[in-house]
């Protein structure tokens, strides 16, 4: 990836799939486990990291040559977090229910490793329209892995699938898959998923 | 970072030049500009959804009222243990009863607010979860009627306001007693309170 | 019940279920990274464990006057995640200095792990908490030292058991992280054995 030239396809297929940032990266597991009970939360909560995954990426790009090397760390902070506290507010103003659903772990994007990892290991070296690119890619990487976890734990867990009954009223619950202990178990096993047909697709 | 030199004096290096720190202080200047500009332009609407939350939850837990409870609310803060607010519903001159908003801190992750009506003998009526940062789709179903319901026409002469695992009579939501506990403590507080300020 | 004067009884009430009911990792989901990356052996566990132990106690200490003698007065409430962030940002910073300067011992042994709790969500997390949960000073500062102490005790028992892993048989696409985070689900099973423990 690195020595190839970079193209911005190459860089999409890269966040998707290669490097998918939950299942193959293993970035960003707190948001992923704990918003990850119902598809409509694992929505939210990917696309609200996408928007600020683009918009720093963009941003840290730009500024790349003006941030000093030594101080570049606080630098990218400061602006990840002005972005998550502008999507913080502009939820809050206009999808108010979704803003109410993700409670803290709004804010706690700041701290999502994937978006400093980002600015980190591609915006901060590489131009405007690939780091879109890449946070677009990564962003909707996350948000692929967290509607796999937030479909399985829901429709198991509550019978519903984005809130519309898809098991009948008999099949028993597995209130467990919503508990913390199913998030765990589940994300366990969908990354060990990921590896197995990682390890299939080499071999073939 | 962990390379830096230290000096003979056993001081760190000083290595926070003008230069250096400028850029950094320019981004969050304007980073402050920018969330000061975002704020001042989500704050109305922001005002507005919180008040159209309110009315919308006033008209579901008081239906048929005709004047402004909004205008007339009176308001108890106390402080850690929570906030009181009770809205009187009218029609014409008649007191129907009230709307009461009462926030509590003993959710799972701080403030729960419930507001439910209560007719003038002291009967609850609607319950609406209104504010709440429980963990989604497990305290937050605290907010889903199937909990709810079980305060409709409860009062406190007729209904214990804890969770069965407490001794009460509150079937709680699985896996989240914390937040059934909370709501249920809301409503409770709320009635109790209520007796007081209306003197019945 | 926050409005009565804190006992001790309260306070260990309070220390208990930030320990074990509302465990930092099994039950709020914060510091995971951390939890899956440095759990390797017993010894670096407890390293980033009294590193992030020192870190949030301090953050809580100087968050929590921030919110309510700056920020609440001034109606910034919306800064709120930007201050908090680099608030714990220069703190780890300075702890580093002040440590290489007088604890040079202290350093050698937790100073690796300082950079990495910036990003640990866990730290801005119990910050934002403490206001959430309408705490004061003093149970604001009692209970990250506590959730702190929580996220310590996860991954020393998370070491403990991964190296267990070193001499047992797992199969292939569950290795690392796989395995890990099904071992943290039946961890999480047992914690939720506290839950009723404490009203």
């Amino acid at each position: 990836m690195s020595s190839a030239k970079k193209t911005a396809g190459s860089v999409f297929k890269n966040g998707l799939i290669v490097e998918n940032p939950t299942l193959r990266m293993l970035l960003g597991m707190c948001p992923t486990l704990a918003v990850s009970t119902s598809a409509v939360n694992a929505v939210g909560m990917g696309l609200s990291a996408t928007l600020v995954l683009i918009l720093s990426n963009v941003v840290i790009s730009l500024l790349r040559k003006m941030i000093p090397e030594k101080l570049r760390i606080p630098g990218y902070i400061v602006v990840i977090a002005t972005f998550v506290t502008m999507t913080d507010l502009a939820l809050h103003a206009f999808f108010p229910d979704i803003h109410k659903a993700l409670g803290i772990f709004i804010p706690l994007i700041v701290v999502n490793c994937i978006i400093l990892g980002r600015a980190e290991a591609f915006a901060g070296k590489n131009p405007v329209l690939l780091s879109a690119v890449d946070g677009l890619a990564m962003g909707l990487g996350f948000t692929s892995g967290l509607l796999i976890l937030g479909m399985v734990r829901e429709i198991l867990g509550n019978g519903t699938f984005f809130g519309l009954q898809v098991l009948s009223a008999s099949f028993p619950q597995v209130i467990v898959m919503i508990l913390p202990a199913g998030a765990f178990i589940t994300l366990g096993l969908t990354i060990a998923a990921a590896n197995w047909i990682e390890s299939r697709r080499k071999n073939a | 970072m962990s390379a830096e030199p230290i000096h003979a004096t056993g001081q760190p290096k000083p290595q926070v030049s003008p230069r250096i720190i400028a850029p950094i202080f320019i981004i969050a200047l304007f980073s402050g500009l920018a969330l000061a500009l975002v704020n001042s332009a989500t704050a109305e609407r922001i005002r507005l959804v919180k008040e159209k939350e309110l009315n919308d939850a006033l008209a579901l837990v008081m239906p048929g009222f005709d004047n402004q409870p909004a205008m007339e609310k009176i308001e108890k803060d106390q402080g850690k243990q929570g906030r009181l607010i009770f809205y009187p519903a009218k029609k014409g001159d008649q007191l129907m009863g009230y709307a009461v908003e009462s926030t509590v801190f003993t959710g799972y992750s701080g403030e729960v607010a419930v507001i439910y009506g209560v007719s003038a003998d002291g009967v609850v009526g609607r319950v609406k979860l209104l504010r709440h940062n429980e963990t989604p789709g497990l305290g937050s179903k605290a907010g889903l009627p199937g909990f709810l319901n079980q305060f409709e026409k409860s009062s406190l002469a007729s209904f214990r306001y804890q969770v069965k695992k407490d001794g009460g009579q509150v079937d709680a939501v699985t896996g989240a007693t914390i937040s059934s506990r909370a709501v249920a403590l809301a409503v409770e507080r709320g009635l109790q309170d209520l007796k007081l300020v209306v003197g019945n | 019940m926050s409005a009565e004067p804190m006992t001790v009884a309260s306070m260990l009430t309070l220390l208990f279920s930030a320990i074990m009911i509302n465990n930092v990792i099994f039950a709020r989901f914060l510091g995971i990274c951390p939890y899956l990356g440095v759990s390797n052996s017993i010894e670096t566990a407890t390293g980033m464990a009294m590193a992030v132990t020192f870190v949030m106690t301090l953050c809580a200490i100087v968050t929590w006057p921030i919110q309510r003698y700056i920020l609440n007065p001034l109606h910034l409430e919306y800064l709120q995640t930007i201050v908090f962030i680099l608030v714990i940002a220069s703190l780890v910073q300075f702890v580093e200095l002040f440590m290489r300067k007088y604890a040079r011992g202290l350093f050698d042994a937790l100073g690796i792990y300082l950079p990495l709790i910036t990003t640990n969500c866990a730290v801005l997390g119990i910050a934002i908490l403490c206001i959430k949960l309408n705490y004061n000073l003093v149970q604001s500062i009692i209970f990250s030292f506590a959730s702190a102490l929580g996220f310590g005790m996860a991954l020393i028992i998370f070491a403990g058991i991964r190296e267990r892993f070193e001499v047992t048989d797992i199969p292939g696409p569950m290795h690392g992280a796989a395995i890990g985070l099904i071992t943290a689900g039946i961890l999480a099973m047992a914690f939720t054995g506290f839950s009723g423990m404490v009203k």
